[in-house]
């Protein structure tokens, strides 16, 4: 039987001038408390009688047992610190707002009671994790005691520092495939690795692999960084060796990745070039510049032969060209006349220097029989004429040029006018 | 007094432990309380002006998003780890 049951019409009626409402069927739905402190007085300290408003000394705390717990929860210490704990931050506040006080409060004494802390210690209202509970492997204690992203970072910069990029580079590719991670539950390190590539960091600092990529090198034919590394301190070591200062190396390096020029045909350029610049005579270097300069630049230096992006074999073949001219120019004083085409020619003889400077030494001694004498019909070029008999390029030449000589010597042998026939002389007594 | 009531009571606990244990579970940590200021702050999502409790599954993904948390997890530090090793090898050519 419900306490209410036992109240007279009267008295409902009572209460219900004092505030409180009844239902149809004589169920009291609100005011109650309030109703029944005017009609049974107030609470009185000295005498202890009457009923308070609301809270453990109302009336309805004698009658429902819920409201007496709640009340007294609500009204104790605890409740209090609770509520002031929440109020102290802005999430606290926030909490309070959208489940209220005593609903927040039913929840903690419920997790206490399931083993956890629904809103941590109780001395600790704010959220802050319990330290006792931490689970992290080494054993650190609360958010940021032992930061493991920091020291991965440091050991990623470590060991990316040793391959010699910056901490910029380095920093930025850790911090986009962390968030590469953080964004994609399917993350895996392979993926990672492969989007490093495309990576501005990436491509700043490998330009070579960037353009191969831009110029459609598959992935698999691409070097790698520690390739890359390595190859950069190749070609360093080697422009030290003979003694070029780059400036702009990171674009030389990324145009001889481009032009698959690798380790052997840089120190091949190299010591081409340092022959060309260094050990070559100075006619053999001008020729080169005088032929090849507009192919190579207006000045010609060690790097004309690193940096170009033309074919290889076609440098060898305008160096070796060159070396022909300016020998040609050395040793058989050749000028008017003597150009790369003819020099290609005797070039791809494929002479040795020794032979070269003989049959140029020769053509030399050769030289005044192009000056015509008034006499001679066949007008003969020193140096188109007589490097191509002198190399028999053409052996008609050859013949004419012979002949000429041989006219020559006649008119100063004996014998009146006898043709020089080999190393015998025509007829007369001296042969007898 | 808001959802406060025997009723209220025991359907935001339903909702709130799954939530609370996608998350603790991804960052292999259990030390967070269940009013833990994130935790609290990401229980709920709004979509459309309503608001309504996550998924077990989007809790976990929105945990992930914690680096601060996530960095103690074996989520985290596995994958992470391969990744600097072999970038590492990568990088000394050896990959």
């Amino acid at each position: 039987m419900a306490y209410y049951d036992e109240w007279s019409d009267e008295y409902k009626q009572e209460l219900i001038d004092a505030g409180a409402t009844f239902s149809d069927t004589g169920v009291p739905l609100s005011g109650l408390n309030v109703a029944v402190q005017t009609v049974e007085g107030a609470y009185d300290e000295e005498t202890d009688t009457g009923f308070t408003a609301t809270g453990t000394g109302s009336f309805l705390a004698t009658v429902n047992e819920d409201y007496r717990s709640q009340s007294e929860a609500t009204e104790s210490d605890a409740y209090a610190e609770f509520i002031a704990g929440l109020q102290a931050t802005e999430r606290g506040r926030a909490a309070l707002a959208t489940w209220g006080g005593l609903e927040l409060w039913n929840q903690q004494q419920r997790g206490i009671q399931e083993g956890y802390s629904l809103f941590a210690e109780d001395n600790d209202l704010t959220g802050r994790r319990n330290t006792n509970l931490n689970l992290n492997p080494d054993g650190s204690t609360g958010v940021g005691g032992d930061d493991v992203r920091a020291k991965m970072q440091s050991a990623f910069y470590a060991a990316l520092r040793e391959a010699g990029m910056d901490k910029t580079t380095i920093d930025a590719l850790w911090i986009w495939a962390e968030d590469q991670w953080k964004n994609d539950p399917s993350f895996t390190a392979e993926r990672a690795l492969i989007g490093m590539y495309d990576q501005q960091a990436f491509k700043d600092r490998f330009p070579g692999i960037d353009q191969m990529t831009e110029g459609g090198v598959g992935r698999r034919d691409l070097p790698t960084p520690g390739e890359y590394i390595r190859f950069e301190k190749y070609v360093a070591s080697e422009l030290s060796r003979v003694g070029i200062i780059e400036t702009d190396f990171d674009a030389l390096i990324a145009k001889l990745f481009v032009n698959s020029v690798g380790d052997a045909e840089v120190t091949e350029r190299l010591n081409t070039a340092q022959q060309v610049m260094w050990e070559m005579p100075q006619e053999v270097r001008d020729t080169f510049t005088d032929w090849f300069g507009s192919e190579y630049g207006t000045s010609i230096t060690m790097k004309t032969f690193l940096d170009n992006t033309g074919d290889w074999s076609k440098i060898q073949d305008d160096i070796t060209t060159a070396r022909t001219g300016g020998w040609g120019r050395m040793v058989a004083g050749l000028n008017a006349g003597w150009d790369k085409d003819l020099a290609k020619k005797v070039s791809d003889l494929g002479l040795s220097q020794a032979e070269q400077w003989s049959r140029f030494a020769e053509l030399k001694e050769k030289e005044m029989l192009f000056a015509e004498n008034v006499d001679e019909a066949v007008d003969l070029d020193y140096a188109e004429h007589g490097v191509a008999a002198e190399f028999n390029l053409d052996s008609d030449l050859a013949e004419t040029i012979e002949r000429r000589a041989t006219g020559r010597s006649a008119r100063f042998s004996g014998g009146g006018g006898a043709l020089m026939s080999g190393t015998t002389t025509g007829f007369g007594a001296a042969n007898a | 007094m808001g959802q406060a009531g025997a009723e209220g009571s025991s359907t935001i606990t339903n909702f709130v432990t799954p939530l609370w244990e996608a998350a603790t579970r991804f960052w292999d940590d259990a030390s967070y309380a269940k009013d833990d200021p994130w935790l609290m702050d990401n229980y709920q999502v709004e979509e459309d002006g309503v608001k309504r409790f996550r998924t077990a599954a989007e809790m976990r993904n929105l945990a992930r998003t914690n680096l601060d948390r996530s960095q103690h997890s074996s989520e985290y530090q596995d994958p992470m780890n391969e990744f600097l090793a072999r970038a590492a090898a990568m990088f000394r050519s050896d990959y």
